[in-house]
């Protein structure tokens, strides 16, 4: 993909002054601030959040489940609330899940259910990713290959993975009766063929719905603002932001990439309010962005349109897919992803 | 899947007949005996015939009854004769049930050689049912195996053609497991799955013949049959077996109906009520699907199929073994009647989508309350109609057509249950911004209709803004359609809300908790809307009829909300629809506009009357505003199409009062009359066929012709023209008095009639704050053969009940206005303004009062010739009259005094109120109506109306009297009385 030459991999200087007068480094936010996100559809323009520290500590949350939902590409999908779904059966679903599974892959023929198939179904609670008690606890679901060879060795290869999870929903969770489980958030990663067998199982056999969930660049405007006021260790990755210039015959991306610390000096000074963030500051701290781009390249970056941020703790592309990077704010991450799957299905 | 074929092939059954009839003879030829006979009789038989058919029947079927020993059928002809007894009968009528025990246990004990049997067994066709007991005994026989196998297989081939006539099925159940064991037998394997899947209930599938089933998909690789099968378990036991069929099979089972094809049609047809009806089970697996989409996106109204909900079951499902037979599921209701049976335990589909093409769970939706079902639906249609919204998501505009059925179903299901879905509505909120008005439009339209009423105020934001860009910027056709969609939308609701109040006294409110108020002020808001973009449409199509059809077809239904919807909201079309229509070409908007406001009279009447009837402060009232507005068009109207004098007369704000300087610089000959139902360009085509039939000779078309009694001529071929509603409105709202009935009735004065003097009067309903001071407009005598005057429909109860003469109640009404409290400031300046005039009586009438004998109105008639020289002050009326002196003695009963140079009906002199104004002197004789000259609203605010415009009369006083609508003037009048 052509690049702007020479910007690639810029590290800007942000100047406070070009934004507000106050220190810059009045408004640090500690690091158990977890991101809270807006209701983005519903509140319009004049949105205005409370970043509250509402999830709890995931310091004592089982690090091994949680460390398989980072550094992996996870494609994003809403589900309406999953009806008859008991948590206490989750072993017999994977039973019908795997023989549905060996009927899709073998058309025609039938199989029993229950009898070992060549791919394996486990599905496992999760009960430390959410945000509040009264979130549902998220679901992993994993299938994974047994090699055709030897059937009775232990050496599964992990094919696919998906996830549902809620973590804040309390919205959704608010006018939904007992028979129906919100968990809206859906993350797959794997082939998307079995994104597809799972996805058409639940959907037949909990009367749900799954739905592509892809971020506008309003909202990946947020996620910039947002992630770039989370203080990370040092030596992190630079945050970089990706434009996507339109009507043009060919496709034309443009990288920016700035220093996080950078970036987190100039959001500092953008926010007035520690643990608020308003749709004005979002806006503003763009703008700078934007500003400090056209005086050095003289493109105006507000022509384009954001397509993927990437910053030490997620990086987010407009089509739906999502890599998390730091366990430290996982739920964070995923709170604001589970707010952008309710609005979808609401 | 072979029975979705038969099913087919019976929904055509003149081809089927057809191919019959050679099948049948193909087959018939083959055997020995000689069957033209009897193929030929059928049809001359005489009763003498029948019986001796039936008699030979009879005898045939006891043969087989006794036969012992095996005989061969070539040696033996009374064995021939029988067997060709047999199928003729079964042929042409069918065999009764009695028949098929012996028949089939004849066949199947294994007597006669193979060819009788099969001749039998081919010949088994019923004139009604089966009787399910000799099933059973032909069962144990194939179970010893007497028979040949071919002859087992043609068994099993006739049961899977006949199941449908089988009377009852139970015992064939229990036999379910004798059935299951014929799966060994490989050649007899297809049908028996077939007669399987026939007989498969869920408590049928149990693991143990999955295993067998499994087993023998093992051995015999794919085969079409078994797959039916298992994906039938699959469907009743999805814990249990799993199985995905490709799409790309179209048959699952071997056509066994072959030899019986044509007589099953042929009963079928006979016993059309009492055959059974054929649906085929559902699969659910034959969606086939040629394109290649993502998963997720596929459009895919789900089949209904088990519900998943008895997994919950599986672990304790041995304890409770009756709980499975206690839930019906859903793939096994196919008729009404099953409903019925099985409402309380019913089963829903595992995905609520499918209730959508199901008419059967619709009836079930609609009587259940159980926020699932409809939470359900809600999400996942939600969901739907969000991404394959082909407007809004992008390359889904290849899918269009699909979306367009979908729409058309989501459509059709709400329809059928009379309630708009709320995420079809959030749907059209959401994609209307973006929406093209092109795509699915008629789809799109018709979901709109079904928006459900509540008092959602941010409709004006999410509706009718987007609505309205697209409305104005699109074709003619579009803007019709919207209408008709706002319409059919307005009438929903309007039914929802005659629902509503007729289920208030459920304790359980709908979920919507709107207020009356709320309602209305929905429904106003949606009439006011149309009203607005009805007005500029107008004008950007030129007034076109078509356009003004569908708006004034939107009128018909507002204009009657008060009385048939019981909703207390009545709102008139704007001015911006009202004028176009009534001076439209076309007499079908004419026709449609006297209508409607014949309509609005009867409602705002109706709604009079209940205000005085109930005496109570009513949480609801029309504005008064309601009421002026329907007085300042139907003075218009009148002014137009009666009296002839529409450019005078019209007192609304934006109506066709025209200056007298500016009418004559059109050099308009007969302006006045232009627009009156002789020349109105909507009705010149009828005065013109009306003349020629009248004066066949006459060819100079002298419209002038038509008055007088001619004029009623001309009225009654107009209403047999099929003008109803011209008719509906002149006989409630011009009422005529002939002066002729009048004199019959012998009352005070007998006038001589005259051809064609007869009084109309344009009633009027009037406002409660008009009461006491009456419009000038449609008061004045119009003129000497019409005289509207003036209703005031407040009075009226007091004047229609009192036996005392209108005269003497007046002064009691003045003083009156203290009885409405709820009146603003403004009105009460009016009224105290109004008690020093008091009304004249002769304005008070009552419209239900006009026909009734009423002295004052024929002294009036009688005074106005005789008055002269000087003011009538009739109200707030001001009549000018000129000529002679008034005679004292015929303006005493009325209470009118010479009060310096004009007549006062109170006889109180103009300068106690304050006014001043002088006589005025208006040359030639003529009655003049004086319509006020100031605004309306302007009017309203002035505490003492009388005088002031009275003094502002002088320059349009000084107009030349208005002649009346059919040539007639004043002066003629005079010369009457």
């Amino acid at each position: 993909m052509p690049r702007v030459p020479g910007c690639a991999h810029l590290w800007c200087w942000i100047q406070p002054h070009s934004v507000t007068a106050r220190p810059a480094w009045a408004a640090r936010s500690s690091p158990h601030v977890l991101l809270r996100a807006a209701k983005l559809l519903r509140s319009g323009a004049n949105r205005k959040q409370r970043v509250n520290p509402a999830g709890r500590d995931n310091e004592n949350a089982d690090p091994q489940k949680a460390a398989s939902l980072l550094r992996k590409q996870w494609s994003l999908y809403s589900v309406t609330p999953l009806y008859k779904f008991s948590g206490a059966r989750l072993k017999e679903y994977a039973r019908l899940l795997g023989a549905f599974i060996a009927a899709e892959k073998q058309k025609g023929l039938a199989v029993e259910v229950g009898v070992d198939a060549d791919v394996k179904v486990t599905f496992a609670s999760l009960p430390e990713l959410r945000g509040d008690p009264q979130d549902q606890p998220a679901m992993l679901v994993q299938l994974s290959s047994r090699s055709s060879v030897s059937p009775k060795s232990s050496d599964e290869k992990l094919i696919w993975s998906g996830c549902f999870c809620c973590v804040s929903g309390e919205d959704l969770l608010e006018n939904v009766p007992e028979d129906f489980t919100c968990l809206p958030l859906f993350l797959a990663n794997g082939a998307e063929s079995y994104t597809a067998m799972v996805g058409s199982w639940f959907q037949k056999t909990f009367d749900c719905h799954f739905c592509r969930l892809s971020i506008s660049p309003l909202n990946l405007s947020w996620m910039a603002a947002m992630w770039a006021g989370c203080s990370v260790e040092k030596n992190a990755c630079a945050t970089e932001l990706v434009f996507s210039v339109p009507c043009l015959p060919q496709p034309l991306d443009i990288s920016y990439a700035i220093h996080p610390e950078d970036a987190k000096a100039l959001w500092d000074t953008v926010q007035k309010t520690p643990g608020e963030i308003t749709q004005e500051e979002v806006d503003l701290f763009m703008d700078c962005l934007y500003s400090h781009f056209h005086r050095h390249f003289k493109i105006h970056l507000s022509a384009t349109k954001l397509v993927k941020v990437s910053t030490a703790i997620a990086s987010a592309h407009c089509n739906g897919t999502i890599k998390l990077l730091q366990s430290r704010y996982l739920t964070g991450v995923l709170m604001l992803l589970t707010e952008l799957a309710i609005s979808q299905i609401q | 899947m072979q029975r979705k074929q038969s099913s087919k092939n019976s929904k055509q059954p003149l081809q089927v007949h057809h191919s019959n009839q050679t099948d049948l003879s193909a087959w018939r030829k083959g055997g020995k005996p000689d069957p033209e006979k009897s193929l030929q009789n059928p049809t001359s038989h005489n009763s003498q015939a029948n019986e001796s058919e039936q008699d030979s029947f009879e005898q045939a079927v006891s043969y087989f009854e006794k036969v012992q020993s095996p005989v061969s059928l070539r040696k033996n002809e009374v064995l021939q004769k029988h067997l060709a007894t047999v199928e003729s009968t079964a042929l042409e009528k069918g065999l009764p049930p009695e028949a098929f025990d012996v028949l089939l246990n004849v066949a199947l004990s294994g007597k006669f050689a193979d060819a009788v049997n099969t001749r039998l067994l081919k010949s088994l066709i019923p004139a009604s049912v089966i009787p399910e007991s000799s099933l059973v005994s032909s069962v144990s026989w194939l179970c010893v195996s007497k028979c040949s196998g071919s002859i087992q297989l043609l068994f099993i081939r006739w049961v899977i053609s006949m199941f449908d006539f089988i009377d009852h099925k139970d015992q064939l159940h229990a036999l379910y497991g004798f059935f299951f064991s014929f799966l060994q037998d490989e050649k007899m394997c297809p049908y028996v799955c077939h007669l399987l899947y026939l007989l498969t209930r869920r408590e049928s599938v149990k693991p143990f013949r999955i295993r067998k089933l499994l087993d023998l998909q093992a051995k015999m690789g794919m085969q079409p049959h078994l797959q039916a099968l298992l994906s039938l378990y699959k469907h009743f036991c999805p814990e249990l077996v799993s199985i995905t069929l490709s799409g790309r099979m179209k048959t699952y089972f071997k056509n066994s109906e072959g030899p019986w094809k044509a007589a099953i049609s042929a009963i079928r047809r006979r016993n059309q009520k009492k055959s059974p009806v054929f649906q085929p089970l559902l699969l659910g697996t034959t969606q086939h699907q040629s394109r290649k989409r993502k998963w997720n996106t596929q459009l895919i109204l789900p089949a209904s199929s088990a519900s998943t909900s008895n997994l919950a079951d599986v672990k304790d499902k041995n304890s409770d073994l009756y709980n499975i037979s206690k839930s019906f599921p859903v793939e096994q209701l196919q008729t009404f009647s099953q409903l019925l049976q099985n409402i309380h335990h019913l089963e829903l589909p595992s995905q609520m989508g499918s209730v959508l093409t199901h008419p059967l769970l619709l009836h079930y939706m609609n009587c259940i309350k159980d926020e699932s079902i409809y939470l359900r639906l809600h999400y996942w249609m939600g969901q739907t109609l969000q991404e394959e919204c082909t407007w809004c998501v992008v390359d889904s505009s290849q899918y269009e057509e699909e979306f367009k059925d979908f729409l058309e179903i989501v459509h059709k299901a709400e329809c059928f249950l009379q309630e708009g879905f709320s995420s079809c509505e959030e749907f059209l909120y959401r994609s209307l911004p973006f929406w093209d008005g092109f795509c699915c439009r008629s789809q799109v339209l018709r979901l709109m209709t079904w928006i459900p009423l509540s008092s959602f105020s941010e409709m004006k934001s999410y509706l009718y803004g987007p609505l309205a860009q697209l409305f104005f910027t699109s074709s003619l056709y579009f803007k019709c359609s919207v209408l008709e969609s706002l319409k059919e939308l307005l009438q929903n609701w309007l039914n929802w809300h005659m629902i509503e109040l007729g289920s208030e006294s459920d304790s359980q409110n709908h979920s919507l908790n709107t207020t009356l108020s709320g309602l209305v002020n929905v429904v106003a808001e949606l009439i006011h809307f149309v009203g607005r973009i009805s007005a500029i449409a107008l004008q950007l199509e030129n007034n076109v009829t078509f356009l003004l059809y569908f708006i004034l077809d939107f009128y018909e239904t507002v204009c009657d909300i008060y009385l048939r919807y019981n909703l207390p909201l009545l709102i008139m079309p704007p001015a911006g629809v009202f004028y176009p229509a009534l001076l439209s070409m076309d007499s079908v908007s004419l026709n449609q506009l006297c209508y409607i406001m014949y309509r609005y009279r009867t409602n705002l009447v109706a709604a009079k009357e209940n205000e005085m009837i109930k005496k109570k402060v009513l949480q609801f009232q029309f504005s008064s505003q309601t009421y002026q507005e329907y007085n300042q068009y139907l003075i218009a109207m009148v002014g137009c199409l009666w009296t002839s004098n529409a450019f005078q007369k019209d007192i609304h704000p934006e109506g066709l009062r025209l200056d007298e300087e500016v009418l004559k610089k059109t050099r308009v000959k007969d302006f006045k009359n232009s627009f009156n139902i002789v020349y109105h360009p909507a009705l010149m085509g009828y005065a013109l066929l009306f003349l020629q039939q009248a004066w066949p000779d006459d060819n100079t078309f002298n419209f002038s012709l038509i008055k007088g009694r001619k004029w009623n001529w001309y009225l009654e071929y107009l209403y047999a023209q099929g003008l109803k509603g011209l008719k509906l409105f002149i006989e409630s709202s011009i009422s005529r008095v002939s002066l002729v009935s009048q004199s019959k009735e012998g009352n005070m004065v007998s006038l001589r009639p005259e051809r064609g003097c007869s009084c109309w009067r344009c009633d009027r309903v009037a406002t409660q704050e008009e009461e006491e001071e009456e419009e000038a407009a449609g008061a004045p005598a119009c003129g000497p053969g019409t005289a509207t005057s003036l209703l005031n429909h407040r009075d009226s109860p007091d004047v229609a009940r009192s036996p005392e003469p209108p005269a003497r109640r007046a002064p009691k009404v003045g003083p009156a206005g203290s009885r409405f409290p709820g009146i603003g400031a403004g009105a009460v300046g009016r009224r105290e303004g109004a008690r020093c005039l008091r009304p004249c009586p002769f304005v008070a009438v009552y419209p239900e009062a006009a026909h009734a004998p009423w002295p004052g109105r024929k002294a009036f008639a009688l005074a106005l010739p005789n008055l002269a020289a000087g003011e009538l002050v009739v109200g707030n009326h001001v009549l000018v009259i000129t000529g002679k002196t008034p005679n004292p003695s015929l303006a005493a009963p009325l209470g009118l005094r010479q009060v310096g140079g004009r007549w006062n009906s109170s006889g109180q002199s103009w300068d106690s109120a304050g006014g001043t104004a002088a006589p005025l002197q208006i040359p030639g004789e003529s009655v003049q109506p004086r319509p006020r000259s100031a605004p309306h609203t302007a009017l309203s605010l002035l505490p003492a109306a009388m005088p002031a415009p009275a003094a502002e009369r002088g320059g349009p006083a000084a107009r030349p009297a208005v002649g009346a609508g059919r040539g007639t003037s004043g002066a003629r009048l005079g010369a009457a009385g």
